[in-house]
């Protein structure tokens, strides 16, 4: 009796500071899409800036995370499956992105490609140019985001185990087909995963974008553009709007990784 | 003929081997120990998902050192099956032959071919995950066949079936060991060895204790394991010495002195002798002259078929009764009874291996 007293309290407890984190979250970003109306949330749809920088933030975005995934798989699934030395200090590495402002690792970028840097110099003799190019919003958007495609990999990988690769080797299967028929489409649901979340924080990127190129605009530097040309309602209606573009390209990623992974299992 | 040399191998503290170990093409092979003995890494060893620090293994004459795990041909059926839930039962079944130079119609064909030798071939379209635990090693097996291995490693592959099942699956393991198929199984369970193998490895520690037919195991145990490990639990190391007035000689053990049939030469040794073969007495028998000891029953555990009494008559002793003995005297523990142990029926080893 006492017990089940002492429980119920404490769900009702736990319950309510749930529910105030629940509020922290859903209060702004209902306000900031409810505050345009219905009218002026759609009325920057009628400007073609805005809605050419969504469509190139949601495509740069994509082809950030894609890319990023043909080196990042491959690594996920080494560290996953081999013993070496110095792999927890990789693993640190790879999240240092994600740890570090990311002011700071525009600047970082931006020091290591800029035109008179040794290595933007190369990279401008064989045709690449990083600083306020398409390329190098998709270079600062990967490197912010991609550890969030590796950790979903990797700890796929590491779930799934050697057992069913160990079963596909011994059936007679070298180890290139192993991992594209056995390893990848058992990993996919944790791959599709890890790069709607990458791909989310990909188009959300700000900081490190607006350093290495703030031109072509990402609608995040579009968003904070006009509020300094144009002041704060302005700015509050393609937020809103991205918001809701965003929230819409969110859900449907994640319903369609979700699909494909369970018509696989 | 797989032949295994001198295989070393070592992982942290564990140790496997060295030892040699030969299975003849066409054998049924049980390899016996308890978990953590080093089964399934020989197994291991043996497909090649791990490496030997010494030694070799050849399969049919060929040295499996310079052939990769993927071209051993070596048929490995895992403890867990491990059917690949993204592939139906006949994409499972079919998953060797994918890669084969063969048209689609012959692939479907050997698909179909296999599914029906293993009697699966009203779940190919299945999905793997609702398969019972007999079918799904039913599908992996046809899924091993399908890459025609020239040797089936198999790994506890009775363990957490029903009884049912369980029979099921050891004739059909039979049956395809009559067919040709060389056969290497580790199990923990020596009732399951004695019913499969034909020769049978004992392991302990990463060591290969002794191999022989299952017979000969139970009837001359290396040692005190593999007593224990084949159900002889009455095996005490014992020391013969000569009587006066007797020509046989006596196995010593503690304070008790046990008449032995044979006249065996002096020297250390051990003695066993089977549960059935030790009979009780409320008073001292007397129409017997030697191996009639006091004991104090100590403990009485309940079997299907009668039951199990341990007894301390200076040193631990396993009696087993069928029904019919367990009613001729109630026991109870506590009770101090007699025990009589015929000469013939005890077995003595010149020294522990």
């Amino acid at each position: 009796m006492n017990k089940s007293i002492h429980t119920q309290s404490l769900s009702l407890v736990f319950s309510i500071l749930g529910g105030l984190v629940l509020l922290f979250v859903l209060t702004p970003l209902l306000r900031l899409l409810l505050a345009p109306g219905l009218h002026g949330l759609f009325a920057p749809t009628k400007d073609s800036t805005v809605m050419q920088s969504i469509a190139f933030t949601l495509s740069t975005a994509f082809a950030a995370t894609f890319v990023s995934g043909l080196f990042v798989i491959p690594l996920a699934w080494i560290v996953a499956r081999k013993q070496f030395r110095f792999k927890n200090l990789l693993n640190a590495i790879i999240d240092l992105p994600v740890m570090i402002p990311h002011s700071a690792a525009g600047i970082a970028l931006l020091g290591l490609l800029n035109r008179n840097s040794t290595v933007g110099n190369i990279a401008q003799s064989i045709g690449f140019t990083f600083v306020d190019t398409s390329l190098g919003v998709a270079v600062a958007m990967a490197f912010v985001s991609l550890p969030f495609l590796y950790h979903a990999a990797r700890d796929t990988f590491e779930t799934i185990g050697s057992g069913y690769e160990k079963v596909a080797e011994n059936l007679g299967a070298g180890p290139w087909r192993v991992f594209f028929t056995v390893s990848l489409p058992l990993a996919q649901r944790g791959i599709l995963s890890g790069f709607v979340m990458m791909f989310g924080r990909a188009m959300s990127e700000f900081g490190a974008v607006v350093i290495l190129a703030y031109h072509p605009m990402i609608t995040p530097v579009m968003i904070y553009d006009r509020l300094n040309a144009y002041g704060l309602q302005e700015a509050q209606r393609i937020a809103a709007l991205f918001l809701l573009i965003s929230l819409v390209v969110f859900v449907a990623l994640r319903y369609l990784s979700n699909k494909t992974a369970h018509a696989r299992h | 003929m797989l032949d295994i040399r001198n295989i070393k191998k070592s992982i942290g503290q564990f140790q496997l081997g060295s030892f040699d170990l030969q299975i003849a093409a066409g054998s049924y092979f049980v390899l016996l120990g308890p978990s953590g003995s080093g089964k399934s890494l020989l197994l291991d060893l043996i497909s090649g998902f791990e490496k030997p620090d010494e030694g070799k293994i050849l399969l049919n004459g060929i040295d499996l050192r310079k052939v990769q795990p993927y071209k051993r041909k070596i048929g490995y059926l895992f403890q867990h099956v491990m059917l690949f839930p993204h592939l139906n039962v006949a994409q499972n079944i079919g998953y060797a032959i994918q890669s084969k130079n063969m048209s689609a119609l012959q692939k479907k064909e050997n698909i179909k071919q296999l599914a029906e030798n293993f009697g699966i071939h009203d779940l190919l379209h299945r999905k793997t995950t609702g398969l019972s635990g007999g079918e799904a090693q039913r599908v992996a097996l046809a899924r091993i066949f399908a890459s025609e291995p020239e040797i089936l490693l198999l790994d506890e592959p009775l363990s957490g079936l029903d009884v049912e099942l369980k029979s099921e699956m050891i004739q059909f393991f039979k049956t395809l060991n009559k067919k040709g198929l060389t056969i290497l199984h580790v199990t923990h369970d020596f009732d399951e060895g004695v019913r499969l193998a034909d020769t049978m490895g004992i392991m302990h520690n990463g060591s290969l204790l002794q191999t022989g037919s299952p017979e000969s195991i139970a009837q001359y145990p290396a040692n005190k394991f593999v007593a224990h490990l084949t159900g002889n639990r009455n095996f005490f190391p014992a020391r013969l010495i000569t009587k006066a007035q007797f020509s046989e000689k006596f196995a010593k053990i503690g304070d008790l002195e046990i008449q032995l049939e044979a006249n065996f030469p002096a020297g250390d040794g051990c003695i066993f002798f089977k549960e059935n073969k030790v009979e009780l007495y409320q008073h001292k028998p007397l129409s017997f002259r030697t191996n009639c000891f006091p004991a104090e029953i100590k403990h009485i555990q309940k079997l299907p078929f009668g039951q199990e009494i341990l007894l301390d008559a200076g040193m631990p002793i396993f009696v087993r009764q069928d029904e019919k003995n367990e009613h001729q005297i109630r026991h109870q523990i506590g009770d101090k009874v007699w025990l009589h142990i015929e000469p013939s029926d005890i077995t003595f080893m010149q020294k522990q291996l």
